[in-house]
């Protein structure tokens, strides 16, 4: 299948769902101002996303913990896949310009502009050695329809089905067209488990190197990804990782840094990536989870570039929402549910038109546990401002996300 | 129960999540501006090749707030397509190269020397009306 095809495949489900601005409109097109500022933000959060982040956390969150040797009662082999789409509603705003004037239509608006991203992992075990493969899409576009905004999320997991089946030939993405935009990246490695301590390693499809190294009764860890040919430490966490501490509460304690990377220069009718490294944000995270099996406290620091409360959350759950991650997976028929509320604030970035200040932040999570078949959890989350977004989104202010997905035993 | 039967309980339920949630989905986050927007986006514009050529955010995001103190904000209407010559300036600030970034410093005049600027920000010696409202400014040429 040529690349050329598959790009208009992705860009035409996309496409199909834009809409216009208003109903009286529906026949105008606006497009990104050409060359500005607005644009280049957007262009920049499209590929800051399906390039790095999108299958980064994959990796690390959802299918290296899953092939340790937690997902079922046999120990000797396993096959897992994982699946999972986000959605980031309004994750910046940017100019538009109508492609054709009309005299009932506005000219040029500011609009927000939303993310679609997917991811999708396949990975076996067989006694202490591992082979992962995870793949992750983002599209966006500059507005959206009610319609869109719902289709677009079930729309991403098909694009990344796709893009799975292609990704190691084509390496990674990234098309630009009228203001839609997708891009995809892959990671691609093994893992090897010596006396209860897990090496991980995999190749980036952008051209870098994904590291991972847990110790699974100590629950320390340390994750890296080395981009822009092997050039730059996009990213890196170390700490432990829900240790139980006082009865049945879970302790992190981790060290962050990501990288707000300056966005694109549009020359010549197309973005250049800056040859110049970005901005690190480091960040310190102490989390104090399942207090009484019903209660979590979440706080962060932000380091650099400016010291600050990067985060503070409260959050109230059911008694099963946490598990000891030590613990094998047995089956275990019901579900969970959590909410936190709380502030989270990202340093001021002007160039990204980024204010600063704190923000309301508020999540609500769903999970159904397996009993047979599955081995990980189907969760859906709901998010007004979520950190986690919005560390990796740095642009982003006051936008809304929405996630599910699952991890499946696939032996 | 089988795992099919649970997997569709589960795209019901994230299904009817996103079709509640549908009424805030549905709007799009969309206000009409008028060229007062031009200006914010070629603040911005200034404030990236500062970044992207010093690598000093304290200078990225104060540099924009001097050019405000300095310059009125024009307005206007837009015309469509991409024929306004408006949409230039930002352009034209995005083409300087990091040695020009580092001489223009903190010199509009410098920055702002396409002639599509001039449409976007008053002259420097027409000083700044604290008093007007840059939205309702209409100054500047459609």
């Amino acid at each position: 299948m040529k690349t050329t095809t598959v790009f208009s495949f992705l860009l035409g489900s996309l496409l199909l769902s834009r809409s216009a601005l208003a109903q009286d409109c529906s026949g105008i097109s606006y497009v990104p101002v050409p060359g500005s500022a607005g644009a280049a933000v957007a262009n920049q959060a499209y590929k800051g996303f399906g390039k790095l982040y999108g299958a980064t956390a994959a990796t690390e969150r959802e299918v290296l913990p899953l092939l340790r040797n937690r997902i079922g009662d046999n120990d000797d082999s396993a096959a897992v896949v994982h699946l999972r789409s986000n959605s980031i509603y309004g994750a910046g705003r940017q100019l538009l310009v109508a492609e054709q004037g009309n005299a009932q239509c506005p000219n040029f608006v500011k609009s927000d502009y939303d993310l679609y991203s997917a991811s999708l992992g396949f990975a076996m075990r067989y006694k202490w050695f591992s082979l992962y493969y995870v793949t992750s899409v983002v599209g966006g576009q500059p507005d959206s329809s009610a319609g869109g905004r719902v289709l677009n999320p079930i729309a991403a997991v098909a694009v990344v089905g796709v893009y799975t089946a292609i990704a190691p030939g084509v390496g990674s993405w990234d098309v630009n067209e009228k203001g839609v935009s997708i891009s995809g990246d892959y990671i691609a490695g093994a893992q090897a488990e010596f006396y209860g301590t897990n090496f991980a390693v995999g190749y980036i499809g952008s051209t870098g190197l994904y590291t991972n190294i847990s110790q699974e009764k100590l629950r320390l860890f340390a994750s890296t990804a080395i981009t822009r040919e092997f050039k730059e430490l996009a990213y890196l966490t170390a700490g432990l990782d829900r240790l139980k501490t006082i009865k049945e509460t879970l302790t992190s304690l981790y060290a962050r840094k990501l990288v707000f990377s300056p966005p694109a220069t549009f020359r010549a009718g197309s973005f250049i990536e800056p040859t110049t490294k970005g901005i690190d944000f480091w960040t310190g995270h102490l989390e104090q989870l399942n207090i009484a099996k019903l209660f979590d406290a979440k706080f962060a620091v932000g380091v650099t570039p400016n010291v600050l409360l990067h985060d503070a959350r409260i959050g109230v759950h059911t008694a099963e929402y946490h598990r000891d991650p030590t613990k094998k997976v047995v089956g275990h028929d019901g579900g969970a549910a959590g909410f936190e509320i709380g502030t989270v604030r990202i340093p001021e970035n002007t160039s990204l038109a980024q204010t600063g200040g704190h923000l309301l932040s508020i999540k609500g999570v769903l999970k159904m546990y397996p009993q047979n078949g599955l081995a990980g959890d189907l969760g859906l989350t709901l998010a007004f401002n979520d950190p986690d977004v919005l560390s990796k989104f740095p642009a982003a202010r006051n936008v809304f996300s929405f996630n599910f997905g699952g991890s499946f035993r696939a032996l | 129960m089988c795992v099919a039967y649970r997997v569709s309980k589960f795209l019901i339920a994230t299904t009817a999540v996103l079709v509640v949630c549908s009424g805030y989905l549905g709007c799009s986050g969309v206000d009409t501006v008028d060229a007062t927007a031009l200006c914010d986006d070629v603040l911005q514009s200034i404030s990236q090749r500062t970044l992207i050529c010093t690598n000093d955010l304290d200078l990225a995001n104060s540099r924009p707030d001097q050019l405000k103190t300095q310059r009125q904000c024009l307005g206007g209407q837009v015309s469509g397509g991409d024929k306004d010559p408006r949409f230039a300036c930002s352009q034209s600030i995005a083409a300087i190269d990091c040695t020009e970034v580092k001489q223009h410093g903190d010199s509009f005049d410098l920055w702002l020397t396409d002639p599509s600027c001039d449409q976007v920000f008053a002259a420097a010696d027409a000083g700044i009306d604290a008093s007007a409202d840059a939205n309702n400014n209409t100054g500047a040429a459609p």
